[in-house]
Parts: structure tokens; C-alpha cells; sequence
């Protein structure tokens, strides 16, 4: 298998204070190297604070790294975010449209998929009416459908695995582990070892900025887990 | 820009300005009421209260006043648009052109309708309709381009500058009260009006009320040039926007 991501010794450093250039340099993220192949799902762990989130909006392209170097074959990576962008006072299906453009769906296809959307939300008395109006469960619901919509080459995931009510979250949460399943390229950022073992091919073990371990999921899991 | 993303900008404009709307209970009625207000407070000062500036002053004043508006509404919301949409920005990959685009159209479609009443009004007053008014398209153009040039330019810099906020605050009050809105700069003489001439917006200004009120056209050559920095200005601003566009979601 190709792969559709490498990262070779990539370090992001963060300024602590206001200027551009001065002030004490703090790096995040230090040396970093992975590979991800097309179609895997590659599991990062590691504590809290140990700069999993920073690593994926490099490779979202949010953020630049300061050293180092990214290669991917002109793919697309984006992360799962959810209600990216809501607006309260427009209704359920303008901030459907709105948010699912700026996960980078296209406006057409948003509108084709409106009904499924409103239908996997369950928000079909309610789509037309503004988004202030929900409550915290229809709000989070319609913020997972849209999440949906986006299509990228890589899939980023970042604990985000099931939102809502208990009903709602065990669909998500399915919705979520079907497209990991799929033939889709998936990295995947979490805490939970033993989902990990479940979902992740492949897992790269993170500690203090630096990629300690990569390989088989079993063995990294196990030997992070014979770490703590 | 992918049309994608102006397909983007385009939907996020027309939501901001449905929800601007949507906020009083008056709703769109305050894109008509906000610039007749705006006019009729002047109008009462200089016409019925001060009674000052001779003949056709008030159209004239208006005139001025209301495309400096456009300038200034536009290049002061810019100043922290970019800011502001950190949290946009740390979620999903965007080219940050996206924020000060969205910024210059709504505020470009809330100008199309006060200049519609502004033209109402010299019809009211009783300037005549003239050939030159022809001209208005390719004002609008030029004025457009060179407010997305320093709208471009300014929302690129101030976040890597915060002072940059504060500083083009006063100069834009400066450039108001040199731009001719009030008093007619061609009256100036010598290095004072070589000094008034590098403001862009002096010839705007002077062009709209060549063409609304004079019934003559515009001094070409000098909106060539505004025309020429504006182009300069543009390609400076999105040549920054990209060169940062991965440094921004980091600055504090």
C-alpha cells in the first residue's frame, strides 16, 4: 500500500508572548515522523498535553510546522468538527449549508443530501426554524449530521465519537465507526485504549513531542500501556 | 480561490446580513432608515439649522459623506476580521481572504442601497439626470478595488501588529477630514494640495461629484492611477494573507 501521508521530523514551535519575533520558544510539538497508508487507521495516543492536537491541524493544514517535513499526494485532510461555524440566528438548513461549505462540501451537494441529513438528525419539524431555538441535544445532533457531509481523503478524529442524547449517541457513535471501517483513511486521537485496539490498524505512541513508537496496534497499546 | 470558496463567501455575506436583519425588529427597513438618518442628521446641520455653504451644498456634502462611508464602514470592520475568526480558522483549513471578502460584500450591498437613495435624493432635490451618470459602474469599480486593497492589506498586517488597530483608527479620521468631504480641496494650493493629493479617496470623491452633480466626467488620468495603486495595494494584501495564512490560527 502507498501511503497517502508521511511526516518526517516535524516540529511546530509556539512563541510565548505577543511578538513575531522574540520571546521564549516553546515547541509543541518536536520530532514527529509517521506514515499513514491509504485506506488504514492509524491511532495517535499519548497523554494530555503531549501536543495530539496540534499534530492534527498540522496535518489539517491549519497550522505550518517549523521543522520538518510533510508529503502527501495532493490529499485532503480535515478534521471532525462539529457546528463548525453555527450561526443562531439562521435556521437548522442555513447553518447545514453554511457549516457543510466550510468542512469544504459543496453547496449542491449539501442540498442534495438535505433530506437524509435532516432525517439522520431527526429534526424534521424543526429544520426551518432558527438554530437559537434548539436545545443544547438538537443542536449537537445537527451539528453531527453536517459533520457528515464533509468528504476529505483523510479523516481526522480528534475523541470526537458519539454526541447527543443516549439514542443518538449510540448512532453516532456507529455512524462514526462505520466510516473508520471503511476504506477511508482515518487517523484517530484518544485516550481509550481498548477502542483503539478495536478500530486502529496501526498506532503511533506520542510522548512529550516526540514520536516514540509506531507499529502494530497491539504492541504499541501494550507497551503504552505497560509505560503508565 | 476556488469557486468553491466564492461560492463560500457569497453565502456567508447574504447569512450575515439576513441575521443583521433579523436582529431588530425592523429588520431590513434599517438599510434604508440607517442612511437616511445618517444624510438627514446632516442635512438638518448644514441646510436648516446652519444654513451654510451656498447653493447645492447639501447634495454635495451627501455626496462625499456617503462614499467615504463605504470606505470607512468597510476598511474599520476589517481591522480585526481576521482576529476574530481564529476559532473558524483552528477548526477547518480556510484561505483567510475569506474574512475580509465577506466583510467588502455585505458592506459593498448595504452601499448599493444607500447610493440608490442617494440618487433619489439629488433627483428630489432637482440635479438633473445627466449623460454622466453613466459613469457611476465604472466608479463603483474603481472605489471597490481599492477598498479591498487597503481591506486586504490592513486585515493581513493587524494581527501580526495589534497597534496597527489603534494607528489606523486616527488615520482614517485623518483621511476623512483631508479626503474634501467637508470643504473643497481643489481651493488648496501648493504643497498642502500636492500633500492632499496622495489620499485616494480625495480623487474618489471628487469623481462622484464630477458625475452626480456636474453633469462632467471624471479626471480619468487621476482615477487610472487610484486605480493602478489600488491593483498595487490588492496584490500586496493577498500576497500577506497567503504568505500567513498558516500562522495566523497560531497568534495569540
Amino acid at each position: 500500500m502507498n501511503p497517502v501521508l508521511i511526516l518526517e521530523n516535524v516540529g511546530v514551535a509556539y512563541r510565548r508572548g505577543r511578538s513575531l519575533r522574540g520571546g521564549e520558544l516553546y515547541w509543541a510539538l518536536k520530532d514527529i515522523s509517521l506514515e499513514l497508508k491509504h485506506g488504514e487507521t492509524l491511532g495517535v495516543i499519548g497523554r494530555n498535553g503531549v501536543g495530539k492536537t496540534t499534530l492534527l491541524k498540522v496535518i489539517a493544514g491549519i497550522i505550518a510546522p517549523d521543522r520538518g517535513e510533510i508529503r502527501n499526494a495532493g490529499v485532503s485532510a480535515s478534521l471532525l468538527s462539529l457546528q463548525v461555524g453555527f450561526v443562531p440566528l439562521l435556521t437548522g438548513r442555513e447553518n447545514a449549508i453554511l457549516s457543510g461549505m466550510l468542512l469544504g462540501a459543496p453547496k449542491s451537494r449539501i442540498e442534495q443530501n438535505m433530506d437524509e441529513l435532516v432525517a439522520f438528525a431527526e429534526l424534521e419539524d424543526f429544520i426551518d426554524e432558527p438554530v437559537s431555538s434548539y436545545s443544547a441535544g438538537m443542536r449537537a445532533r445537527l451539528g453531527f449530521s453536517v459533520a457528515m457531509q464533509a468528504d476529505p481523503d483523510i479523516l481526522l478524529i480528534d475523541e470526537v465519537l458519539g454526541v447527543g442524547d443516549a439514542a443518538f449517541r449510540k448512532k453516532s457513535s456507529e455512524e462514526i465507526q462505520r466510516r473508520i471501517r471503511s476504506n477511508r483513511s482515518v487517523i484517530l486521537v484518544s485516550h481509550n485504549t481498548a477502542m483503539m485496539a478495536r478500530l486502529c490498524d496501526r498506532v503511533v505512541w506520542i510522548e512529550q513531542g516526540v514520536s516514540r513508537m509506531q507499529g502494530e496496534a497491539g504492541d504499541v497499546l501494550a507497551a503504552y500501556e505497560a509505560s503508565i | 480561490m476556488t469557486p468553491h470558496y466564492l461560492q463560500l463567501i457569497l453565502y456567508k455575506a447574504r447569512a450575515d446580513l439576513k441575521v443583521e436583519a433579523a436582529r431588530g425588529y425592523m429588520g431590513m427597513l434599517w438599510w434604508v432608515l440607517e442612511p437616511v438618518l445618517y444624510m438627514g442628521a446632516f442635512y438638518i446641520i448644514f441646510a436648516v439649522a446652519l444654513q451654510r455653504g451656498g447653493e447645492n451644498f447639501v447634495p454635495w456634502l451627501l455626496t462625499g459623506l456617503v462614499v467615504w462611508k463605504w470606505f470607512d464602514t468597510t476598511v474599520r470592520m476589517s481591522l480585526n476580521v481576521i482576529t476574530a475568526g481564529k476559532g473558524l480558522m483552528s477548526q477547518v483549513y480556510l484561505p483567510k481572504v475569506f474574512f475580509p471578502a465577506v466583510v467588502i460584500l455585505k458592506n459593498s450591498v448595504k452601499f448599493l442601497v444607500t447610493l440608490v437613495l442617494l440618487l433619489l435624493f439629488l433627483l428630489v432635490y432637482g440635479m438633473p439626470l445627466g449623460w454622466s451618470w453613466l459613469m457611476v459602474p465604472v466608479l463603483l469599480l474603481v472605489q471597490l478595488l481599492l477598498i479591498c486593497g487597503v481591506t486586504f492589506s490592513v486585515s493581513a498586517l493587524t494581527p501580526l501588529y495589534p497597534d496597527l488597530k489603534l494607528l489606523m483608527n486616527n488615520v482614517l479620521m485623518l483621511m476623512f477630514f483631508l479626503s474634501g468631504v467637508f470643504f473643497d480641496t481643489s481651493r488648496l494650493e501648493g504643497w498642502l494640495a500636492a500633500l492632499l493629493d496622495l489620499n485616494p479617496m480625495v480623487h474618489i470623491i471628487h469623481a462622484w461629484r464630477d458625475v452626480l452633480l456636474f453633469g462632467r466626467l471624471p479626471d480619468l488620468a487621476a482615477l487610472g492611477l487610484v486605480m493602478l495603486f489600488s491593483l498595487a495595494l490588492c496584490g500586496l494584501g493577498l500576497y500577506l494573507l497567503r504568505r500567513y495564512d498558516r500562522l495566523y490560527p497560531r497568534l495569540a
